[in-house]
């Protein structure tokens, strides 16, 4: 652990369930050999956005006080009554003009690189660490699927009308032969779109990926809402005959709604394991919503914490722990669910 | 529910029976002297084709006996192609390999499918009222399907 420069304590390396999580092992070590140490590197220039930059606010009001007294010496130089108006000219009109820059203007972002693309560099290094391809915010294009399933879901309208949908932050592992992707999820609905869709405003994590073979059918899983939007019921309408499915498990079943256009291929992805790791992540991260999702081959499953996961920035400084671990046991989390259902896909009895 | 779960079994079962005259193709060729183990593979995945009533339990015992006695039977089969150096290196045999895996998953699947249906069944035809209506109409709580893990497998 390294101990960080001034009063400010080290956050130290976070602490993730890597259970049994092979490519996340060593993570911990990683953070605080690499992570910490650059973001302490980033922090000497990263002005939060609260945060007022005095600075540039007062190097924007300048000219407006310097072209006032300009104005002023060069009056003066003419002499006579225009002097006069020169000083009240200074007094009345650039010096208010200053002070109104100097205190209300815009300067809460840094003058060479804004914090934004910062804390985006620390969010890019941060998921290099745990071994993702860092792709920033997705092509409108390649993401069909996911839109899809989202409106499987009634998180979005499938013709995408009403609402603003973001897919931002994404992180991907092209190699991992299965197409897997996390990323921030921004959605929120128009009033006119809100009757076709079962949450008005979604922030949070989405993990798609696809199943090693070619699986066959739909199936849908939302997890019951809490707080007052329980009441709703989501409005999903397939476009596939479904059926619900009533598992082994009491637990799951309080906690999710099974729907499946097959039976038993709803049984063939949710195994035991699977389902238990779901309870398990409900626990853990307690989101408003778990939903899931199979169709064409590809799982999607929408999580809504009510927050930008990789946004931990927005705080007083870059060196946040509790961002940066809350986002590592997301990612981990999402990463066990992946790699247990293709391990459960190749090995299930 | 349980009839629809026990039909899906059957299902993922004949899917599985389908892969046995692949086998048995090329053992022919290879294992003349296993004749006798061939015809009574084939005799056993004839009994198991015939339809029977699975709304009596006694017939669902019988089928998935049957059932059981195949798998050992083709399990013995595996077992004498894996130690058969030419029948080993077969393609189709390593095809067949790969295809029982996947459907063993689809018959765990269905299996747990008939299990909880099953499950759901006996408590409702044992447990007063459902116990007199299930008199009255002669509805019988079906057995429960135990998994066969050594399906096709060479025993060691």
């Amino acid at each position: 652990m390294t101990a960080a420069p001034g009063k400010r304590a080290h956050p130290g390396p976070p602490v993730i369930s890597e259970e049994g999580e092979p490519s996340l092992a060593g993570l911990n070590a990683r953070v605080a050999d690499q992570f910490w140490p650059y973001l302490q590197t980033l922090e000497k220039s990263f002005i939060p956005y609260k945060k007022v930059d005095w600075d540039r606010r007062y190097k924007a009001g300048m000219p407006y006080i310097l072209g006032g007294f300009i104005v002023f010496i060069l009056l003066a130089v003419l002499g006579g009554p225009v002097v006069g108006i020169g000083l009240l000219g200074f007094f009345f009109l650039a010096v208010p003009v200053f002070l109104v820059v100097a205190l209300f203007g815009k300067g809460k972002a840094p003058p060479e690189e804004s914090s934004r693309t910062l804390e985006k560099r620390a969010v890019q290094r941060l998921v290099e660490l745990m071994g993702f391809t860092w792709i920033g915010t997705a092509p409108s294009e390649g993401m069909e699927h996911e839109r899809r399933a989202l409106s499987l879901l009634g998180l979005m309208p499938a013709d995408g009308k009403g609402v603003q949908a973001h897919f931002e932050d994404m992180m991907a592992l092209p190699d991992s032969g299965t197409d897997l992707k996390i990323f921030d999820l921004i959605v929120h609905s128009s009033a006119e779109a809100r009757e076709n869709v079962a949450t008005h405003w979604f922030r949070g994590l989405v993990l798609s990926f696809d199943l090693p073979r070619s699986v066959d059918g739909l199936i849908l899983g939302q997890g019951r809402r809490r707080g007052m939007s329980r009441l709703v019921v989501p409005a999903v309408k397939p476009d596939r005959a479904v059926s619900p499915v009533i598992l082994e498990s009491e637990s799951f079943n309080r906690a999710f709604q099974v729907q499946a256009s097959d039976q038993v291929m709803a049984r063939y992805l949710l195994t035991p394991a699977f389902m238990d790791r779901l309870i398990h992540s409900l626990a853990i991260h307690a989101p408003k919503s778990m939903d899931f999702c199979l169709v064409e081959g590809r799982f999607l499953l929408a999580l809504d914490l009510r927050r930008e996961c990789f946004e931990f920035g927005t705080g007083a400084t870059l060196l946040d722990p509790k961002g940066t671990r809350d986002i590592i046991q997301e990612v981990a989390d999402l990463r066990i669910l992946a790699r247990l259902m293709a391990v459960e896909a190749r090995t299930r009895i | 529910m349980a009839l629809e779960s026990l039909s899906a079994i059957d299902v993922q079962l004949k899917k599985r029976h389908d892969l046995i005259p692949n086998v048995v193709a090329v053992a022919q060729i290879h294992m003349t002297h296993e004749k006798a183990l061939l015809e009574t593979l084939v005799a056993l995945r004839q009994k198991v084709a015939v339809s029977y009533d699975g709304t009596k339990a006694d017939t669902v015992v019988a089928h998935f006996d049957a059932e059981a006695a195949l798998g050992r039977t083709f399990g013995a089969l595996m077992a004498r192609v894996d130690s058969h150096p030419t029948l080993r290196a077969e393609e189709t045999l390593a095809r067949v390999q790969e295809t029982l895996e996947e459907v063993e998953g689809h018959i765990a699947a269905a299996r747990r499918w008939y299990n909880a249906s099953a499950r759901t069944l006996k408590d409702k035809v044992e447990v007063f009222p459902g116990l007199l209506l299930a008199r009255w109409m002669g509805i019988e709580a079906l057995p429960f399907y135990e998994a066969s893990d050594d399906w096709g497998k060479p025993s060691s």
